[in-house]
């Protein structure tokens, strides 16, 4: 645990830091396939040392960046720089930068060994080099017992970690992840994870991982640039994504929300007020909100930020709201619970199942009351 | 649905239960290992038939001695009186076999074909290997289209695309007009009847056998391997021979015996486009048969032919076993 704090703080301590200098920069970066704009003017810096995760749907080009960091794809405008030089139209044989594919892409004719030394070969090293750096990087990720098999005689997660020895062998100055945990099941994914977080404290190369599992981002990164339809539309550290979400799309992106448009009634001492009309309710915000009064904002509650309960609350209580249990979904650690409030906009609450569930507490069609405390929401302005 | 067709339905269910029910009889290992014995028989029933059994009659002919009779050779099993007691006489005749050894026109026309079949088959390799390439490289839409055009040839018979060739190469053929027409030889080419045509002809006609295999394999490597390589520091042509070839390699072998071992037997090519020069195994077996009427001897050229081309078919199941296995 200390390490993964030590493991933020130096991280934290490069890109807060305002001499800091980017390690990797996206400049103004555009790429069209034809007249569709995979990528649309997208900035980015990358410091040393940094795992950054690039985070998104499906087609939203995160890949596409990606594969441009690795030289096979050239923007068509735009400039991309690693640790100073320029590299937008370097090909990928001849950049400080290896990536790791989603289908591994291992080498099906060779032995593993063989595989992670082919890197180290084409760059000319000595043998008996290769040998002892190819030993050192199977060391690394466990796999010295099946130096000798083929690809196709090991397991998924073997094979993934392959992958990863083949980019780290070349001791690249950053090492690119596409999906690099998709084929794998959810247990060993988890496990994965934080062997990938190590290692990356280990070897201390700048990681840049490409996912969709917002989950696998918030566990891995340091920070996290969340991706919609070829821009950029967020950057900060997974607790700042999920805290304080940029617009609604990240909102609704990274864990689940609860989203009411409102008006901004006005904003005093670092305090909003916001009257939502579906929530038939003036909410109260601990937020120095940047728009006039009058504005349409939209609020967004997490549903674990949500406390429900029979009872109605003490007089006095800020926003607060009723309603009706639609649905019940029990998921051992968690109960999540769908109710309905009068203006038929429906809220989602999450408990944590603190004692064993000998009798459910609340029922279907129980009424109930939810509160929510004024740094629970968040006020978003797009 | 009509009473008719109800009736109808309900036979062939009833018939189906029957069947079902004469199934359900037998033990459920029995049934399963039923279905298996048929699929594989039926493969083995028709090379029995149709490959074994007349290739035992060929083995059984090349072991008599020609003869005046019909059919023109001697029997190899007969009875015969001898002082009273018949007796079944057996009479292996490896003089043919002999003959094929010593004399030197049958070892020339197998070194010639095997020969012949060699360089065409590098030749057919070393053209179908780019086309192969370049169809894995062209937008998926138009591959289909140029398969296709690949195969076109195969819907023109065999014979009149040799016989094409004919007008092609003779003395006062397109290809000499042509040439003389850009001034490039002021007298005829001598192509047609010698070695070089029928190299031609080989390499021409067997080129789909290359292609198609090579196709088949390359088309099946991952395109992203290309791109590890790549990202690895490896420069897109030597990628090309440490990924790419020994990726291909099954596809170079299966085309390299389609178009060899056909080659080696062949006998229209090196007879329509072939001078009297180009002495092949094929062609030498057509004269021993027809012009010779010598059917023993024959039947002995194409046993030895077959043991010569079975070496690279073992090598080649070799290789295929070794990659299955891994």
């Amino acid at each position: 645990m200390s390490r993964d704090a030590e493991r933020l703080r130096r991280g934290r301590a490069a890109w807060a830091e305002l001499a800091a200098q980017p390690f990797i920069r996206v400049v103004g970066v555009s790429k069209s396939f034809g007249s569709y704009a995979a990528i649309d003017n997208v900035s980015l810096d990358i410091y040393r040392g940094e795992f950054f995760a690039l985070l998104g749907p499906s087609g939203c080009g995160k890949t596409t960046l990606l594969r441009m960091l690795a030289g096979l794809e050239f923007p068509t405008a735009g400039r991309i720089e690693i640790d100073g030089s320029d590299m937008t139209r370097v090909p990928p044989y001849e950049r400080p930068v290896n990536m790791m594919f989603q289908s591994y892409a291992l080498f099906p004719h060779m032995s593993v060994e063989q595989n992670v030394a082919f890197g180290l070969k084409q760059e000319g090293c000595p043998r008996s080099e290769i040998a002892r750096r190819v030993r050192e990087m199977l060391a690394l990720v466990q796999l010295e017992p099946f130096a000798k098999r083929r690809p196709h005689q090991l397991s998924g997660g073997q094979r993934q970690r392959v992958a990863l020895a083949r980019c780290l062998v070349k001791r690249p100055k950053m090492v690119l992840l596409d999906e690099p945990l998709a084929a794998l099941d959810k247990k060993l994914r988890e496990k994965t994870q934080f062997e990938l977080i190590n290692i990356q404290e280990q070897v201390g190369i700048t990681f840049v991982i490409v996912t969709h599992d917002q989950a696998e981002a918030m566990t891995v990164a340091s920070r996290i640039g969340v991706m919609e339809r070829g821009r950029i539309v967020q950057v900060a550290t997974p607790a700042e994504i999920y805290e304080a979400p940029a617009s609604r799309y990240v909102a609704e992106f990274i864990g689940d929300v609860n989203l009411f448009e409102g008006r901004l009634l006005d904003t005093a001492n670092g305090t909003a007020r916001i009257r939502c009309d579906d929530a038939a309710c003036d909410f109260l915000v601990e937020q120095t909100v940047n728009a006039e009064p009058g504005a349409t904002v939209w609020l967004a509650l997490r549903p674990e930020k949500l406390a429900i309960d029979l009872a109605s609350p003490e007089a006095g209580a800020v926003n607060q709201l009723s309603g009706t249990v639609l649905d019940i979904g029990y998921l051992g650690s968690l109960s999540v619970y769908h109710v309905q409030l009068a203006t038929g906009k429906q809220v989602t609450a999450v408990e944590t199942n603190r004692a064993r569930l000998v009798r459910r507490p609340i029922s279907w069609n129980d009424q109930v009351h939810l509160t929510a405390s004024p740094e629970a929401a968040v006020v978003l302005l797009r | 649905m009509t009473a008719r067709e109800a009736v109808e339905t309900s036979g062939a269910a009833e018939r189906g239960r029957s069947v079902a029910a004469i199934r359900r009889l037998l033990p459920e290992e029995v049934r399963g290992a039923l279905g298996r014995h048929f699929l594989i028989a039926v493969p083995f029933l028709w090379l029995g038939v149709f490959f074994l059994a007349p290739f035992l009659i060929v083995l059984k002919l090349s072991f008599s001695e020609v003869a005046l009779a019909m059919p023109p050779y001697t029997p190899i099993a007969e009875w015969v009186d001898e002082a009273g007691s018949i007796h079944l006489r057996f009479t292996l005749n490896l003089s043919n076999y002999l003959l094929l050894v010593e004399d030197s026109l049958y070892r020339r026309s197998y070194l010639n074909s095997l020969g012949i079949a060699a360089v065409s088959t590098a030749v057919t390799l070393a053209i179908g290997f780019p086309i192969a390439y370049a169809l894995t490289q062209v937008a998926r839409r138009w591959r289909f289209a140029l398969l296709m055009l690949a195969i076109l040839p195969f819907w023109t018979s065999f014979l009149i695309r040799v016989y094409a060739w004919i007008s092609i190469l003779k003395t006062e053929g397109f290809l000499n007009q042509l040439l003389a027409w850009l001034g490039l030889i002021s007298e005829p080419l001598q192509i047609l009847n010698t070695n070089w045509a029928v190299y031609l002809g080989i390499v021409y006609s067997y080129l789909p056998f290359m292609v198609l295999p090579l196709y088949a394999s390359l088309e099946r490597i991952d395109v992203s391997l290309m791109e590890a390589a790549a990202d690895l520091g490896c420069r897109p042509i030597k990628a090309f021979w440490v990924i790419t070839v020994p990726l291909a390699l099954p596809g170079v072998v299966a085309g390299s015996l389609l178009v060899f071992i056909p080659a080696v037997g062949e006998f229209v090519i090196p007879d329509l486009l072939g001078g009297s020069g180009s002495i092949m195994i094929g062609k030498t077996l057509w004269s021993e048969f027809f012009n010779n009427r010598d059917w023993p001897l024959s039947s002995g050229v194409a046993v030895i032919l077959l043991v010569l081309l079975v070496v690279p078919i073992v090598l080649f199941q070799r290789l295929q076993l070794r990659r299955t296995v891994g």
